[in-house]
């Protein structure tokens, strides 16, 4: 049995499985699915899949709806993720998933983390494997808010997109949080 | 089995026995003796029994007419 | 989502009172949550129809209220005993007259997550509102374990709140969060049905929460190293059964003494003001003297479950159960019981509400209707009373007080015909449940006072209620038939014990003492024993007093001369040698206390048990104490 669970995402259709400790298929849009799991996206109960790093994004179509198929659909990927071989899927451009994969967190869980804290963090930009997030408000002036932000949105990240990922976090002001820098290394 | 570990030894659980009542085996399990956990004797009471195991981050008790329920791969 | 800033959730104000359960494992702190959100505003009883308990409690959040129900730990909602069928059932909305909860808290232990998150799956597979409480969050990085709350939310599709208990930390913002379970998140599916899946989505759950798991508890292994070793383990156990028993022979009699000084002087001026008149009478023996009996009881009880509640909460207990285990097992029980019968030693009334940490409610019925046999420090005025009759105080056996050996047979007698009719119970009419015997050995940890001050308030409150009224009303209607018809002409011209003889042996009691002559007579007890044999019922030591009464002695409260004197209808001494020691026989095993029997009523949750009890009890007390007058009849005593 493959240890997975499923994470909510801001499409009532769409879930990310989430698997831990198995090995898995080559990342990117899947073609085709083995077993069961390939019968549902042949019959278009499963519109969209793809394979980020650790985890498998599936889109159900419209006319379904993700209570009444969970089980079916675990019970289809826990069967497929045992033949990882035998997956087939397009690698895409990794950029615009980057993209698309970071927005989707900054607008979703990560962000909402921020806001409880008191602050924002928004996306500056995408080059390569390298993206730039802004942090602000509550979030500014918090030593530890600021540094887990950062780390669990690189953490997530690589988890879908592998390790060469690099997060850098930039505040409002630079000059202090430079300050900032140094006073620390006095106080320390 | 389980029964069989002296004090100071580890095991790893692969199950419950085949004979063992279902609601004793899931009761068993839900306590944290469930396969691939590890589980180590910690002591025996003076008079023999019950034994205390540690499974899961909890230390509990059992009898040796359970720890006899319990299959270990050492 | 955890909160460290100023808390900025909004309240959404509910007109209706929601309906919240917490649920969790034993040991989860789930109790201690409870206390904290609910103060001491809960109402306890029990589930309809099973011996388990019932915790509601309301907390107000902004102007609306929300009643929260404490249901009993339980490892799993795959029922395996009756009683944790009501935990499921209560879950589902499927108990008569007990609404499905609208909202549900979760409580887990984060020391013990590995374990604990196959119940969370189970519950959220119940599609309610849910939210997750952590405890002993500040214990998991003490011991090298770690977890990332956040994370944990997302991978649950819940909120997770972290909160430390005895400090407070993290009570505010979940009182906030249960003001509103319509803004709870929920999770995008629900956990899988099947064990192994379930496991497995544990697993997984745990990853993306970072979890560590924590390393074993330092401070607990050396302090088990003791108290757990094969000699120093049974040395520290018999020190702390020994202050047990010092500390309410000592600290619960200069009480108690105190209480009976005040009840004594209430009772005078009541004297004073309406000596001589029958309403005098009633308020003043009755009234004052049931009040008293009830208020005497309580400095015992209260000790009694102070440190019941103080070893429970420094997690002694279940060490001093691990000991007992096997000597328990013999008799069908288990070593939780150990406690009940230990603490019925001094009363059974705190002995039995104790057997409430037994899961099985079979064996909490066995000790239930067990435990009065155990010599209770009632008897011990009784006791002294009769021992004095029987032994001369010079006399010796073997080097021994002869008076002290006979006592300490008495003691004797009851401990052991406890766990005998314990074992009889648990091999023919209450035979065992499935469940296996298991007990967890949580960590060592400072009780906290909160705890400890509600477990004795919940205890008292439950005496006071049952108990209480009970001996009152007891009392009440005792008064009525000792004292009445009063026999104010008759009496006119006799010293005062003389008089309170006649009135006795002419009162409704005398009416039915002779009646049930027939019945005491093999024993060789009199018609005026039978009264105090009565009178007792409310109290046992009042048969101390009511015997002296009956045998007009000038000093009710030790009558031993008058005693020795009296005479029955025909003139032959009442309390020969044989008639002593059957009455000591009589008391060793017979249910005489009223307030036991109104609590075995609450905890077995019908008339049926204490019923059972009063009557099996009466019998064996019956045979034995005509059995050892006759054998020692025929010794020659």
């Amino acid at each position: 049995m493959i240890a997975m669970h499923a994470v909510a995402t801001d499409d009532p259709q769409r879930l990310r499985w989430v698997i831990t400790g198995a090995r898995m298929p080559a990342g990117g849009r899947v073609r085709q699915a083995p077993g069961r799991l390939g019968v549902l996206q042949h019959d278009g109960v499963i519109v969209e899949m793809t394979v980020h790093g650790a985890e498998v994004v599936i889109t159900l179509s419209p006319a379904q709806r993700w209570r009444d198929r969970a089980e079916e659909v675990r019970v289809a990927l826990d069967e497929a993720l045992d033949m990882p071989a035998h997956w087939r899927t397009d690698p895409v451009k990794r950029t615009g998933e980057l993209r698309q994969a970071a927005r989707e967190l900054l607008d979703g869980p990560i962000g909402e983390i921020a806001t409880a804290h008191g602050g924002t963090i928004e996306l500056v930009e995408v080059t390569g494997d390298r993206v730039r997030v802004r942090l602000s408000g509550a979030c500014h002036g918090c030593p530890a808010a600021g540094s887990t932000l950062h780390d669990r949105l690189q953490r997530e990240l690589r988890r879908r997109f592998g390790d060469a990922i690099t997060v850098s976090a930039e505040s409002a002001s630079a000059a202090k949080s430079m300050g900032r820098k140094l006073l620390t290394l006095f106080v320390r | 089995m389980l029964a069989d570990l002296a004090p100071g030894q580890q095991a790893t659980i692969t199950g419950a026995a085949s004979h063992a009542p279902p609601a004793v085996a899931s009761r068993l399990r839900q306590l944290g003796f469930r396969a691939t956990a590890r589980v180590e004797v910690i002591r025996r009471a003076p008079l023999g029994d019950p034994t205390i195991y540690r499974v899961l981050d909890t230390e509990l008790c059992l009898r040796r007419r359970e720890a006899e329920l319990i299959e270990i791969r050492r | 989502m955890t909160n460290c800033h100023d808390d900025t959730a909004a309240t959404a104000d509910l007109t209706q009172a929601r309906r919240i359960a917490l649920v969790g494992s034993p040991n989860a702190g789930k109790t201690s949550l409870f206390n904290q959100l609910t103060g001491l505003r809960a109402k306890t009883g029990n589930y309809p129809g099973v011996t388990v308990g019932r915790s509601v409690g309301v907390l107000s959040v902004g102007a609306a209220q929300v009643a929260i129900e404490d249901l009993p730990g339980t490892y799993s909602l795959d029922p395996i005993s009756p009683d944790e069928q009501v935990v499921a059932d209560a879950l589902a909305g499927a108990l008569p007259g007990v609404d499905r909860p609208d909202a549900v808290v979760l409580v887990a232990d984060a020391t013990t997550l590995r374990r604990s998150i196959t119940l969370v799956g189970q519950v959220l597979r119940l599609d309610l509102p849910a939210v997750l409480v952590l405890t002993m969050t500040d214990e998991l990085p003490a011991r090298r374990g770690s977890i990332d709350l956040d994370a944990l939310a997302i991978a649950l599709g819940v909120p997770v709140v972290a909160v430390i208990a005895n400090r407070g930390v993290g009570i505010e913002a979940l009182r906030t969060l249960l003001g509103s379970p319509d803004i709870w998140s929920r999770p995008a599916v629900l956990p899988p049905p099947e064990a192994d899946a379930l496991d497995a989505w544990g697993t997984s759950v745990l990853a993306a929460a970072e979890y560590a798991a924590p390393q074993p508890d330092l401070r607990t292994g050396r302090i088990d190293a003791v108290i757990l070793h094969p000699i120093w383990g049974l040395a520290v156990f018999f020190a702390v059964m020994f202050v047990f028993f010092q500390v309410i022979f000592t600290v619960a009699a200069p009480l108690q003494d105190r209480i009976a000084a005040g009840l004594d002087w209430l009772g005078s001026q009541v004297d004073g003001h309406l000596g001589g008149t029958v309403l005098g009478g009633v308020l003043g023996d009755g009234v004052i003297g049931g009040v008293g009996t009830v208020l005497q009881f309580l400095p015992q009880i209260i000790l009694l479950f102070l440190m019941i509640a103080l070893l429970e909460n420094v997690g002694y207990m279940s060490r001093a159960a691990f000991l007992m285990d096997r000597v328990m097992a013999r008799t069908g029980l288990e070593g939780r019981a150990f406690v009940a019968m230990l603490s019925s030693f001094a009363c059974a009334v705190p002995g039995i509400m104790a057997t409430r940490t037994l899961p099985s409610s079979r064996d909490r019925i066995a000790t239930v209707i067990s435990a009065p046999l155990m010599t209770c420090s009632a008897r011990l005025p009784v006791y002294t009373l009769l021992v004095g009759l029987l032994v001369e105080p010079q006399r010796r056996w073997w080097g021994l007080s002869a008076q002290g050996v006979t006592m300490f047979l008495l003691y004797l007698g009851g401990g052991t015909a406890a766990l005998l009719a314990a074992a009889l119970f648990k091999s023919t009419i209450l035979r065992s449940d499935l469940l296996p015997f298991t007990m967890e050995l949580p960590p060592y940890r400072f009780p906290s006072p909160t705890a400890i001050l509600v477990a004795i308030w919940d205890a008292a409150k439950i005496f006071l209620r049952k108990a209480g009224t009970v001996i009152l009303a007891t009392s009440l209607v005792l008064w009525i038939l000792m004292n009445l018809p009063t026999r104010g002409a008759e009496t006119a011209q006799l010293s005062p014990p003389e008089a309170a003889a006649y009135v006795l042996d002419h009162s409704y009691a005398a009416g039915i003492g002779r009646a049930i002559e027939p019945v005491f007579a093999p024993m060789g007890f009199d018609w005026r024993t039978n009264i105090a044999l009565v009178g007792s019922l409310s109290a046992r030591e009042v048969f101390v007093s009511t015997l002296g009464q009956v045998s007009a002695a000038t000093n009710p409260s030790s009558p031993h001369q008058a005693l020795v004197a009296m005479t029955d209808d025909h003139g032959q001494r009442v309390f020969t040698a044989p008639t002593v020691i059957a009455l000591m026989v009589y008391f060793m095993f017979a249910l005489q206390c009223m307030s036991t029997v109104a609590v075995m009523r609450r905890e077995t949750n019908s008339w049926r048990w204490p019923a059972f009890a009063f009557g099996y009890m009466f019998v064996l007390a019956w045979v034995a104490a005509v059995a050892a007058r006759a054998i020692a009849s025929g010794v020659g005593a």
